[in-house]
């Protein structure tokens, strides 16, 4: 791939503008060659900013920039949930992938739970595809591209970062470490849990409402940043309405960054900024005022019970 | 429409109300299709490929189905100690109630009303008459005691087509802005009787009209219905709107052209039980629907919708699921009646 070319599609995505079909493969093989060199566990350092779940909130997305800063210039690291549930999951996901190619060191990605093949087929990254494509190989692709994307970050060894939260089946990050993640989400064990738990206020582990992964408590969590010489979990999974929040004496934090979530929770979002010293700083932004002008606007209403 | 019977013209606002009832029909629908629960009727009132709701919407409508049942259930189970009944449905739109309690429990003496508008009622009769399983439920009679009003058992389209009745069904046109000018003086010309106990249903009617007209209804059954002995109110509707989720569903149904008006004067859940307290009634309950979820889904029901479909939104559906809420209430002057519905409960 030519890089003019590249940054042409980056521009054009920019604009909520989907690219060719044959560019979509293009830019996951590109992609795929990338993660497949990244770790479990990937290392990113500070300054970053981290971000939760965007799924598909493609202007809530430019808000979020426009708030944090523009990638490069700014490092990113997303915690996943990058599709499903908003209109524009194809456009969201395939810029921050068009990013990540043309600056891997300035952005990271890993998985969420949305990030799977039956997921995305209920939630409807899957339709998405079909209609604006008119055939399933974009999903194809993007599907293959999200088999690789890694598992969690560690922020100068300090910051552990990951979409759902601890497994029971995990209590070193070196464990994490000797996962086979290459493959579709499983419906238990260690990689599923640390897409699908959820911290909550008991002390050791819970079973979830949600059907996969486990509630972890402040024991837990304390033993597990002990052990693996942490001061912090940054995880997103769970609507905030104030866009963060912490728990267990400031242990764990949810960031959550899809501002009115679904056109219709009404929330703030949240990005969390850490600067070179891991100092946090949140910053809130709210949904984005309304599609440009000449766009059409076409969203279909959220449903609720009539 | 039939200017005769409706003192209130149309309007887009009054066309936007009227188009919940298809959204109603679709999440009906939809949680059907994925298998939350079984009505074999609804398939008749949605045309060619009905939208697939989210999960969150599925198990939201399969809550409200289901405790809306609960309550019609055991009403229609007392039928034999009132020795007959009434249901009254308001606004029903499409709603499918009737012929899944129909096939289920054989109202063999309860009268079911339904009353909406005449765009929605002529529909709704004209497919009736022509889908032979809707028919042919209407038809059914087990044991029947009621003494049909018709002489013969048979289905009638009256009003040009806007009403229809039968042995126990009634669909009625009109608008419940004159409910005491229009709509009960139809009701009683389709052998609904003031004598016998009662229950009228309201899922997400009343939040529609304006304060005036919703307490007007409200009056009308409370000075009309005591020589039956026995009445009760079965809603189910919004509230909570000043929460941040709360505007926002108000700013997205605005945006739909739908305004929720009942909404200003009963805006929790304490103002809709004092609906009806403030009104003399014995006995008002409420729950939102997060807590209906919670307490009367019983866990061998919730692993059993897991596997329906997998709910990953928690934090989403109890938002939403907060922001419903039903109320049943009743009043009883009868005190061997009074024992009867108080047995009655989510």
């Amino acid at each position: 791939m030519v890089q003019s070319d590249l940054d042409r599609q980056i521009e054009q995505l920019r604009k909520c503008e989907i690219i060719a079909e044959t560019e979509v493969k293009d830019l996951c093989d590109k992609a795929r060659e990338i993660f497949i060199e990244e770790s479990n566990v990937q290392r990113v350092d500070a300054p970053v900013t981290i971000c939760g779940d965007i799924h598909g909130q493609f202007y809530d997305l430019m808000e979020l920039f426009s708030v944090g800063g523009d990638c490069p210039d700014t490092s990113y690291l997303f915690m996943g949930d990058f599709v499903d549930r908003g209109f524009y999951s194809v456009e969201t996901f395939l810029l921050l992938l068009a990013l990540k190619v043309r600056y891997p060191d300035r952005i990271t990605l890993i998985r969420g739970n949305h990030e799977s093949r039956q997921i995305t087929q209920v939630y409807g990254f899957y339709d998405e595809c079909m209609r604006k494509y008119g055939s399933s190989n974009v999903w194809r692709y993007c599907c293959e591209v999200f088999d690789y994307l890694s598992l969690a970050a560690i922020i100068d060894d300090r910051v552990f970062c990951v979409h759902g939260g601890l497994s029971p089946a995990i209590t070193s990050v070196d464990q994490i470490r000797t996962i086979d993640r290459k493959q579709e989400v499983p419906h238990e064990g260690a990689m599923c849990d640390l897409l699908w738990s959820d911290p909550e206020e008991i002390e050791k582990w819970g079973i979830s409402p949600r059907g996969a992964g486990y509630l972890f408590g402040s024991e837990v969590t304390q033993n597990f940043l002990h052990l693996n010489g942490l001061n912090l979990i940054a995880r997103a999974h769970q609507l905030v309405m104030e866009g963060y929040k912490l728990m267990f004496d400031n242990q764990c934090v949810t960031v959550w960054s899809a501002p009115n979530y679904c056109y219709r929770c009404g929330n703030v979002a949240a990005i969390l900024e850490l600067d070179e010293n891991l100092k946090p700083s949140y910053k809130i932004f709210k949904a984005a005022q309304q599609e440009p002008r000449g766009m059409p606007a076409k969203k279909p209403a959220p449903d609720y019970f009539l | 429409m039939d200017i005769s019977h409706s003192p209130t013209p149309s309007t887009n606002e009054d066309e936007a109300v009227r188009s919940t009832n298809n959204d109603a029909a679709f999440s009906r629908h939809s949680a059907v299709a994925a298998g939350y629960l079984q009505d074999q009727f609804i398939k008749h009132f949605v045309r060619n490929s009905p939208p697939k709701r989210p999960p969150l919407i599925n198990r939201g409508t399969y809550c409200r189905l289901t405790g809306v049942k609960s309550i019609l259930k055991q009403f229609i189970e007392k039928t034999p100690q009132f020795k007959e009944t009434q249901i009254v449905s308001l606004g029903a739109g499409y709603d499918t109630t009737y012929f899944v309690l129909k096939s289920e429990f054989g109202l063999s003496a309860t009268r079911y009303f339904e009353i909406d508008f005449p765009e929605i009622t002529s529909t709704k009769a004209m497919t009736i008459s022509r889908k032979r399983p809707l028919k042919s439920a209407l038809l059914q009679t087990p044991n029947r005691t009621l003494a049909a009003p018709s002489t013969a058992d048979s289905i009638k389209i009256n009003n040009s087509g806007l009403d229809l009745s039968s042995p126990d069904y009634y669909l009625i046109s009109g608008d419940l802005r004159h409910f005491e000018s229009q709509i009960a003086p139809k009701l009683l010309e389709n052998g609904f009787k003031t004598s016998v106990p009662t229950l009228f249903l309201s899922e997400c009617v009343l939040i529609y009209l304006d304060s005036e007209h919703s307490n007007a209804i409200l009056d009308w059954v409370t000075a009309n219905m005591k020589p039956s002995g026995c009445f009760a109110f079965l809603t189910y509707e919004q509230i909570n709107p000043s929460d941040s989720f709360g505007q926002m569903m108000i700013q997205n149904l605005r945006n739909r052209g739908i305004e929720l008006k009942g909404l200003v004067g009963c805006p929790t859940l304490e103002s809709q039980k004092q609906r009806y307290v403030s009104r003399g009634w014995d006995h008002a309950e409420v729950l939102d629907l997060d807590q209906y979820h919670q307490k009367y889904v019983s866990h061998e029901e919730k692993a059993r919708l897991t596997k329906v479909e997998m709910l990953d939104e928690w934090e989403e559906f109890t938002l939403l699921a907060q922001h419903y809420c039903f109320t049943f209430a009743y009043s009883a002057q009868n005190p061997e009646f009074r024992e009867i519905i108080s047995d009655i409960h989510f």
